[in-house]
């Protein structure tokens, strides 16, 4: 019977296992191998050795612009996301009339497609006739930037319009306040505490794994991000929004550089790696696990 | 009822599912006569093309043509690389992505036609010579003329009546128009209601290059022999006539203040502050299709000249078609040879963004727009007199170096850097690309050309 449950167990992760091994790992394997090799995939690729990671970590400025570009934007943009993300959340964590429309309201965006979205911030940050300037204007007679044509507002052109996307984290913050038990905030009210105390004591301790998981998938989104710019900047003005993997992209699809571009993947690879690391080594000191502590 | 799901089960179900997906196979591999068209996803030539190829196909019923599209520059030629990657090149495909044939020639992605041109005797007394010469590297010709178009000035007929202007010539030749008469004219077709503006002289549509400003005073980005070769070491950014023309061209936006700004234009979407009827002049290639959805009369005219000596001032662009190595070439080649014929032209001129290469046919495509005929036919025999290939169609790499000069450009079209510095910045950038774009090909030039120099 043993064996047999095994098989089925084999069966069904079969699918899962072999598109892991077919469609993630081996080419990791294979683009490892490439990024010692000068490769334009309609010719055989050419050993060169370390050639790439020396252009990549010591000649090419571009390198270090990309990385710069996307570091900004998801130091920034991660915590306010974070922020967001768990403030909207408590404010639909309330028991009012009509708040699961606000709810399914506030996940709309989510489901529209990236390029979409791209598009139709192209024209609400376009500074001439954009929705967004003309508030600005209407509501406060400040007159809005140049948004995507400057070198000083294009990222935060992007994280603006990042904030539409910020649906499926406030749901996931939503359900790990819907899991903290009612009783906790009882006895915390019966000793007197506020609403700011119950927060710093209750609900971010309680949240805290949930934070942590945002923040994960935070860096690794951030440090990914590519459709905003290949739609709606083409990495410009002057380069200011060239995210490192829309300049890898264009060393691999459009300058026929495989193995440069390779290269770069494995350096984006190791960054998200040890920053990864980094935020799970650290968790000790900042996320609680509830049922770890019932536990010891 | 205790159903178990046995072993033989399994393999039945595995059998039947392997049977199931090999049936679908044969379909790949064994309809020989398949040709596949590679182009980009232009709703209007497609839809011509569509019928061209229902057309062809009635005539050949032994073919069948697999039309796929992909969306157009950096993107197209990324998907066309990986369709010879996977050992599936196209039968047919263009130059309608940003990588232009001779980057094609140098990847070894074109098939030479020369043989199949001289054993069917294919006439080509029909086309431009300047179209054939496009073509043809070391000898050898790699495609045939699907259309071409030398860049002219637009203008709407509309304004000009309003501002009581007289129109603009179509006459290359006429030395009276001048850059600086241009300039008067768009002052003079600017209008302002206190801080806005709320008609433009000009729209600067597209950079075309960055090679059709330098042409107005008689210079170019990249000297004659990178065309001959498509390959070079040098460029002549640092000519200061470059520069000069650079800076004139931006000036109409910021000093002048008589083109419309890069924000304002995108604003406008795809047809641009032109076809709305907010702006009197444009220079853009390919804006015959453009100008003809407009909905007031427009006119085209010869591009102005900034220097009197200037005479090459019109960027053209010539599109050939193309067959893939290693495809089914005869397949490929009967198909080339119905879209370039006259029926096959006829057909998708009309839909076509570069006309037709054929000038029999050129009367009859200038027909079907509102301007007269023989205006539009002047221009256009004027503009290839006084008209240089486009750099993109002509130089290897022309995907990276468009992008390092469009970066190394942003600052200056937005008006946060001059020309010069501008160039200061590029030129270096640019010395480092182009040696190692050379360095890269210069074996490959060898075999291509016999009598390569470097």
């Amino acid at each position: 019977m043993r064996s047999r449950e095994a098989m089925y167990l084999y069966l069904f992760i079969a699918p899962g296992l072999l598109g892991m091994i077919l469609f993630h790992l081996a080419p990791m394997i294979v683009s490892f191998g490439l990024s010692f090799s000068e490769y334009e995939i309609t010719s055989p690729p050419e050993f060169v050795g370390f050639q790439n990671y020396h252009r990549m970590l010591f000649v090419d400025e571009l390198v270090g612009k990309s990385l710069s570009v996307t570091a900004v934007y998801a130091v920034v943009g991660v915590p306010i996301r974070l922020f967001l993300q768990l403030f909207i959340a408590m404010l639909l964590n309330r028991q009012l009339a009509g708040i699961r429309i606000f709810r399914a309201i506030l996940y709309f965006p989510s489901v529209v497609a990236g390029v979409a979205i791209a598009l139709g911030w192209i024209l609400l940050l376009n500074p001439t006739y954009g929705a967004v300037n003309h508030l600005l204007w209407e509501l406060f007679g400040i007159i809005g930037p140049r948004w995507l044509n400057s070198t000083q507002w294009v990222i935060p052109g992007l994280l603006l319009m990042s904030l539409w996307g910020i649906g499926p984290g406030i749901v996931i913050n939503l359900a790990g306040l819907q899991g903290i038990s009612a009783e906790l905030y009882e006895a915390a009210e019966i000793d007197g505490a506020g609403s700011f105390r119950k927060f710093l004591h209750i609900t971010l301790p309680m949240m805290s794994p949930i934070l942590m998981f945002n923040l994960v998938m935070g860096i690794v989104s951030n440090f990914q991000i590519f459709t905003q710019a290949y739609v709606m900047t083409s990495g410009g003005p002057a380069n200011s929004s060239l995210f490192f993997v829309l300049y890898l992209y264009r060393n691999a699809f459009e300058f026929f550089k495989m193995g440069y571009a390779s290269a770069l993947a494995w350096l984006l690879f190791a960054i998200i790696l040890i920053m990864t690391l980094a935020v799970f080594r650290s968790s000790p000191l900042w996320v609680y696990y509830e049922a770890k502590r019932e536990r010891t | 009822m205790n159903q178990h799901f046995s072993r033989r089960d399994f393999l039945k179900l595995a059998a039947a599912s392997g049977t199931l997906l090999a049936s679908g196979l044969p379909a790949w591999g064994q309809d020989m006569s398949e040709l596949l068209v590679y182009w980009r996803n232009n709703p209007r030539e497609i839809e011509t093309m569509e019928q061209a190829f229902a057309d062809f196909t009635a005539d050949h019923p032994s073919y069948s043509v697999n039309f796929q599209q992909a969306a157009g520059g950096l993107e197209g030629d990324a998907r066309l690389q990986a369709l010879f990657a996977a050992g599936t090149p196209p039968e047919v495909f263009a130059s309608v992505f940003n990588a232009g044939l001779v980057d094609y020639v140098y990847r070894d992605f074109v098939t030479d036609l020369t043989p199949l041109i001289e054993r069917d005797a294919w006439d080509q007394s029909d086309y431009f010579d300047v179209a054939l010469e496009t073509f043809t590297f070391g000898g050898k010709q790699f495609g045939i003329p699907r259309g071409g178009i030398p860049s002219p000035l637009f203008y709407n007929k509309d304004l000009f009546d309003q501002a009581g202007l007289p129109y603009p010539p179509t006459d290359w030749e006429d030395e009276s128009w001048t850059w600086d008469t241009m300039l008067e004219y768009a002052h003079a077709l600017t209008k302002r209601e206190g801080p806005r503006t709320t008609q433009y002289g000009i729209v600067i549509g597209s950079t075309l290059n960055w090679n059709q400003w330098p042409m107005l005073w008689g210079a170019q980005i990249f000297p004659d022999d990178a065309f001959n070769y498509g390959l070079t070491r040098e460029h002549n950014f640092r000519d200061p006539v470059v520069v000069n023309s650079l800076q004139k061209m931006v000036d109409l936006i910021w000093t002048e203040e008589v083109a419309p700004t890069p924000e304002v234009s995108g604003g406008f979407g795809f047809f641009g502050p032109f076809n709305n009827g907010l702006a009197a002049m444009y220079i853009h290639l390919g804006a015959y299709t453009v100008a003809n959805n407009a909905e007031f009369n427009w006119g085209a005219a010869a591009l102005p000249r900034g220097e009197p000596s200037a005479q090459q001032r019109s960027t053209t662009f010539t599109g050939p078609f193309l067959i893939g190595s290693g495809s089914n070439v005869e397949g490929a080649w009967d198909l080339v040879k119905y879209l370039t014929g006259v029926d096959g032209q006829r057909t998708i001129m009309r839909g076509a963004v570069v006309g037709t290469s054929r000038q029999s046919l050129l009367e009859e495509w200038f027909g079907a727009m509102s301007p007269p005929t023989n205006e539009l036919l002047a221009v256009q025999a004027g503009g290839y007199k006084h008209g240089l290939e486009s750099p993109n169609v002509r130089l290897v790499g022309w995907g990276e170096i468009a992008t390092l000069l469009s970066s190394e450009f942003d600052l200056m079209m937005l008006g946060e850097r001059s020309a010069q510095e501008a160039v200061d910045a590029l030129a270096p950038k640019l010395d480092v690309l182009l040696n190692e774009i050379y360095d890269k090909n210069i074996d490959k030039a060898r075999t291509i050309f016999p009598d390569f120099p470097g």
